[in-house]
């Protein structure tokens, strides 16, 4: 980030192939929609570079980087009314889908409608904890509240899904 | 230790994060609570069903995307912070611009102060309940449909502007 903060604009292009696939995990888990999380990760990535000259690295910059986009994804549902996801990707082979791919499209339609049922902020900390293997801490910190309400969140979240997801948990 | 207190620590539990002490506490609690193990078990199975859940790959060319907007910032460094910020806008204008904007604000306030005393130092409304009844004016004290004050700024500039009617 120093070097970024320079001007090196190689140095910001090792952080983009670096952790892009974080960025558009994180936005696509949230937001369950291609485009906007495409969006929202180009967005992030610009936000860190015009950052950069002020940033400290007071936390691992991974968690540092799933605060931008936390912010992103956050105040786009605010402005947006949410949609609740009626489709999942299509998979891009031309060939019928067999039993087993739709069963899984079903399952991950379930876990999408599930996700989405739930308030923005219990979503994202589902997110930050069960997909990307943050810790409460760094989950808390990304989302910028203490561990005590990360918790919290958490376990309302699993009360919500927990009767959503039963079937598929029970698989 | 109570249900509530597990149920928001179970998460950290499962994931190896709290401390030796508390754990064997939750430990104790979870040998003789039912929902709590239960609970246990459901988280266990729903983080193995989120890893089952396949997440589409990085869009193609999203990072080539990203580095062509950031070489365009950076070829403007003024649009880089916010074109919208009053401080970069500040910072992009130079000190004998800055000047210049200093002295048509000050012109441009004198202005607007002297024709307002022109305004201002005319006749006052016309009082007396007399014309009242006749003239809407007088009974509704909107004196600035009246004429402007003899020998004002305003005046002279509505003689400049104003066209003459044949």
């Amino acid at each position: 980030m120093q070097a970024v903060a320079q001007g090196d604009l190689d140095a910001f292009n090792a952080i983009v192939l670096r952790h892009q696939e974080t960025v558009w995990g994180i936005a696509y888990r949230f937001l369950g929609d291609g485009h906007a999380a495409e969006d929202i990760a180009q967005e992030a990535f610009l936000r860190i570079l015009d950052a950069a000259p002020r940033y400290k690295p007071s936390a691992e910059f991974r968690t540092y980087l799933s605060r931008v986009v936390t912010r992103l994804c956050l105040d786009y549902v605010r402005k947006r009314r949410p949609v609740y996801a009626e489709h999942v990707p299509e998979a891009a082979d031309a060939t019928p889908p067999g039993a087993e791919q739709i069963s899984a499209r079903e399952d991950e339609k379930t876990i999408r409608q599930a996700l989405d049922s739930l308030p923005p902020n219990q979503r994202m900390a589902v997110v930050l904890r069960y997909w990307e293997g943050l810790n409460c801490r760094d989950v808390a910190e990304a989302t910028e509240t203490s561990v005590k309400a990360v918790e919290r969140l958490l376990a309302r979240a699993r009360e919500s899904l927990q009767p959503k997801l039963a079937r598929l948990i029970e698989k | 230790m109570r249900c509530k207190h597990v149920t928001r620590r179970l998460d950290a539990y499962a994931a190896g994060e709290v401390p030796a002490e508390e754990r064997s506490r939750i430990e104790a609690h979870l040998a003789t609570c039912e929902s709590c193990r239960q609970a246990l078990t459901n988280l266990e199975r729903m983080g193995d069903l989120f890893n089952r859940a396949s997440l589409p790959p990085v869009p193609d060319g999203l990072a080539e995307r990203v580095m062509a907007l950031a070489r365009t910032r950076a070829a403007s460094p003024a649009r880089a912070t916010s074109l919208w910020s009053f401080a970069a806008w500040r910072q992009a204008l130079s000190i004998p611009m800055r000047a210049a904007a200093a002295v048509m604000l000050v012109l441009g306030l004198a202005l607007g102060i002297l024709m307002g005393r022109g305004v201002w130092s005319g006749p006052g409304p016309t009082t007396g309940t007399a014309n009242s009844a006749s003239d809407p004016l007088a009974a509704y004290n909107v004196d600035y449909l009246t004429d402007t004050p003899s020998g004002s700024l305003a005046e002279s500039y509505l003689s400049l502007t104003s066209i003459e009617k044949p």
